[in-house]
């Protein structure tokens, strides 16, 4: 008798020791799980300034929520439509929704100072239908934005662009605040 | 002292009788059954599982918190990047740019991220199949828009970290929530890293475990080997006592329950020795003083036997006086075999009787035993006339004739003295039966029949044998190594056996 008790309670004991460690081995699946509440938005970054259009053709300067880490988004906003709230105001953009600007992000080192290069990208079809993409409101939009931005005191354009019944061709121009070329249109303070 | 070597004597010769003491077989089979082995299996199965539930439990341990350490840097990371990276207010349909910097700064070796647009429509986000590692969940990707989850899932027998969350606490319009709405982020990581690690834990564990069951075997053989040892000693130490080495001890260590046990059983075989040597040494004195009254006796007797002669001789003319002398006579001579008898059985007891050893014709001995006697009409012999044993000449005639005489005496004719070579206990020997056709041995005399003063016919105390014969017959017998054993006889009457080995030792 006491041996069979004996024998019963190492079995028992053996049976926990194993139980213990065989169903554990390895990394195990889980369900989900909480792991805390979501992260707050906490990304710094200045409110930049959009130069859009209203109805009188006039430029209009716009705040506009920075990106951190893109101290040139403002000129990427240019193609971007306005918001509820801008288009209630009048407001629009002469800069084609279809082109995308890329501000060179960090400035390129031949650059001079003060000279921001902004790579155009354009669709395809853009391209073969050769529509007028640059109309001078649009190039003032860009130099008024770009003139917005601390530092920047020349935007050059790099990509196909097109000007007035040339067809599509290959410009690099220059945006300058004070009398350049495109600059026909003033800022409005 | 003289009576002191033939008690211990007696002890070797009960052993070799075959009365040998139980136990020895018994011992050696407990060996491997016994309370070594469950002593044994006790001690391993402790240390096996102490060892195995320590390493269970630090397997457990480590485990929860390798991956814990693993799980939090990857949500850590998760964490902080998207919050350093979102805006409180996201511009106006830059998600899309926002992702793919999530995406690049999260990413890493064994580490997929897949930055997806929130959706409006109540239903999760869900990143396209093969840009993750594992298949995000409808469920997870629901929580995870309002708390930061995580999941383990194996998947290709591969562990992976499942991490989805979304950013909170930043500005969006009702109008067009879709344009200003960071994306959620899942993340997926490997965990095969923490697999390895653990699966060479485990390895070290299972050396560890396996070397630690091996120590524990060998303590435990030492420890039961240093327990049962004194066991073994006592039980060996018990044994010789009870075969009489009663001056057996064993040597008492350290100070623990069985050096108590040694110890009392040290006293008690004490005690034992002492009592039994004052038992030896009364009898022998006992015996010593037989033999010398019967020393004593014989010279007196052997003076009156002579002068009882010459009175019978006188005293035969008068009839009263006739039958007074030869009552006399016949007495005295009565009284010197008894006396002859005790110094014969007084030289047994001392151990002074020897063995005088002869080739000797079986079939000639008895015959002439049965002459000397005067017997040869009344007894009939059998057996093969050309056996020849070694054996004393003179002790087997007094075995011979103590048997026939016997059987004349209390039994009745015929009576047969049989004997054949037979062997006992693989040892060569002969048989000689003695039988009559008597009334038989009464059953409660046959146990005792060999005892001294034993006579059977109780009630009459004036028998002519000495009530020593059949003792004399039995000692000459044990002396050769031999036996003589009293039975019936399977046509009635009693029936005596001896036998006798055919080799005898010289020195015996």
């Amino acid at each position: 008798m006491t041996a069979r008790w004996a024998r019963t309670a190492l079995a028992i004991a053996g049976a926990i020791a194993v139980g213990s460690v065989v169903p554990g081995c390895g990394v195990r699946p889980t369900g989900i799980v909480a792991a805390g509440a979501l992260p707050a938005a906490d990304g710094r970054a200045e409110a930049v300034t959009v130069y859009l259009v209203d109805r009188d053709g006039r430029l209009v300067p716009v705040l506009r929520p920075g990106l951190p880490g893109h101290p040139y988004s403002a000129l990427a906003q240019l193609s971007v439509p306005p918001t509820m709230e801008e288009r209630r105001r009048g407001l629009t953009t002469k800069v084609r929704p279809t082109l995308r600007l890329e501000p060179q992000e960090p400035p390129k080192a031949d650059d001079s100072p003060g000279v921001l290069t902004v790579q155009v990208h354009l669709t395809r079809r853009d391209v073969e239908l050769g529509r007028v993409l640059w109309s001078s409101v649009a190039k003032a939009q860009v130099a008024c934005t770009a003139a917005a931005i601390p530092g920047v005191r020349r935007v050059r354009l790099a990509g196909l662009l097109s000007g007035p019944g040339t067809g599509v061709v290959l410009v690099t121009g220059v945006l300058t605040l004070d009398g350049g070329r495109w600059a026909d249109l003033k800022c409005e303070r | 002292m003289r009576g002191v070597p033939a008690a211990i004597r007696r002890w070797p010769s009960r052993r070799r009788a075959g009365a040998r003491p139980p136990g020895g077989d018994r011992y050696r089979r407990r060996w491997f059954s016994g309370l070594r082995l469950r002593l044994t299996a006790a001690f391993t199965a402790v240390a096996l599982l102490a060892s195995v539930m320590a390493s269970g439990i630090s397997y457990i341990l480590l485990r929860r918190a390798m991956l814990q350490r693993a799980q939090d840097t990857v949500l850590n990371e998760v964490r902080q990047t998207l919050s350093r990276m979102s805006p409180p207010e996201l511009p106006p349909d830059s998600a899309g740019t926002l992702s793919a910097e999530l995406e690049v700064a999260l990413r890493e070796p064994g580490r997929k991220v897949a930055a997806v647009p929130m959706l409006f429509d109540g239903r999760g986000a869900l990143p396209a199949p093969g840009t993750l590692d594992v298949r995000v969940s409808r469920a997870f990707a629901m929580q995870a828009r309002r708390q930061m989850v995580f999941q383990r899932i194996t998947r290709g027998g591969k562990p992976f970290l499942l991490v989805g969350t979304h950013v909170t606490q930043y500005v969006t319009t009702t109008e067009e929530p879709e344009r200003t709405t960071p994306p959620m982020v899942f993340v997926s990581a490997s965990l095969s890293q923490e697999a390895a690690d653990l699966r060479s834990f485990t390895g070290a564990i299972v050396i560890a475990d396996s070397l630690a069951l091996a120590a524990a075997l060998a303590l435990a053989l030492l420890a039961t080997r240093g327990v049962l040892r004194p066991v073994r000693r006592l039980g060996a130490a018990a044994r010789a006592l009870g075969d009489g080495e009663l001056n057996t001890r064993v040597t008492v260590r350290g100070r623990d329950e069985l050096a108590d046990l040694a110890r009392t059983f040290n006293g008690t075989a004490e005690a034992l020795e002492r009592t039994v040597n004052e038992l030896r040494a009364m009898e022998a004195a006992s015996r010593r003083f037989v033999a010398d009254v019967s020393h004593e006796l014989r010279t007196p007797l052997t003076s009156m036997i002579a002068v009882t002669d010459v009175l019978a001789e006188e005293a035969a003319a008068s009839e009263a006086g006739g039958t007074a002398a030869r009552l006399v006579v016949a007495e005295t001579r009565r009284l010197t075999l008894l006396v002859e008898h005790l110094i014969e059985i007084s030289r047994f007891d001392a151990g002074a009787a020897a063995l005088v050893l002869d080739d000797v014709v079986v079939a000639a001995a008895v015959e002439a035993t049965l002459l000397a006697r005067g017997w040869s009409d009344a007894v009939t012999v059998d057996g093969p006339r050309d056996l020849v044993v070694r054996l004393d000449p003179r002790r087997f005639d007094v075995i011979v004739a103590n048997l026939v005489g016997n059987a004349l005496k209390h039994g009745r004719p015929p009576v047969r003295a049989v004997f054949a070579p037979t062997a006992r206990e693989d040892a060569p020997g002969f048989a000689l039966t003695v039988t009559d056709r008597g009334p038989g041995m009464p059953a409660d005399l046959r146990a005792v029949v060999f005892d001294r003063f034993v006579k059977a016919e109780a009630a009459r105390t004036r028998s002519e044998g000495s009530g020593l014969g059949l003792s004399i017959a039995k000692e000459n017998a044990v002396l050769h190594g031999g036996a003589l054993e009293a039975g019936d006889a399977p046509g009635g009457g009693a029936e005596f056996t001896l036998w006798l080995p055919i080799e005898q030792e010289e020195s015996g």
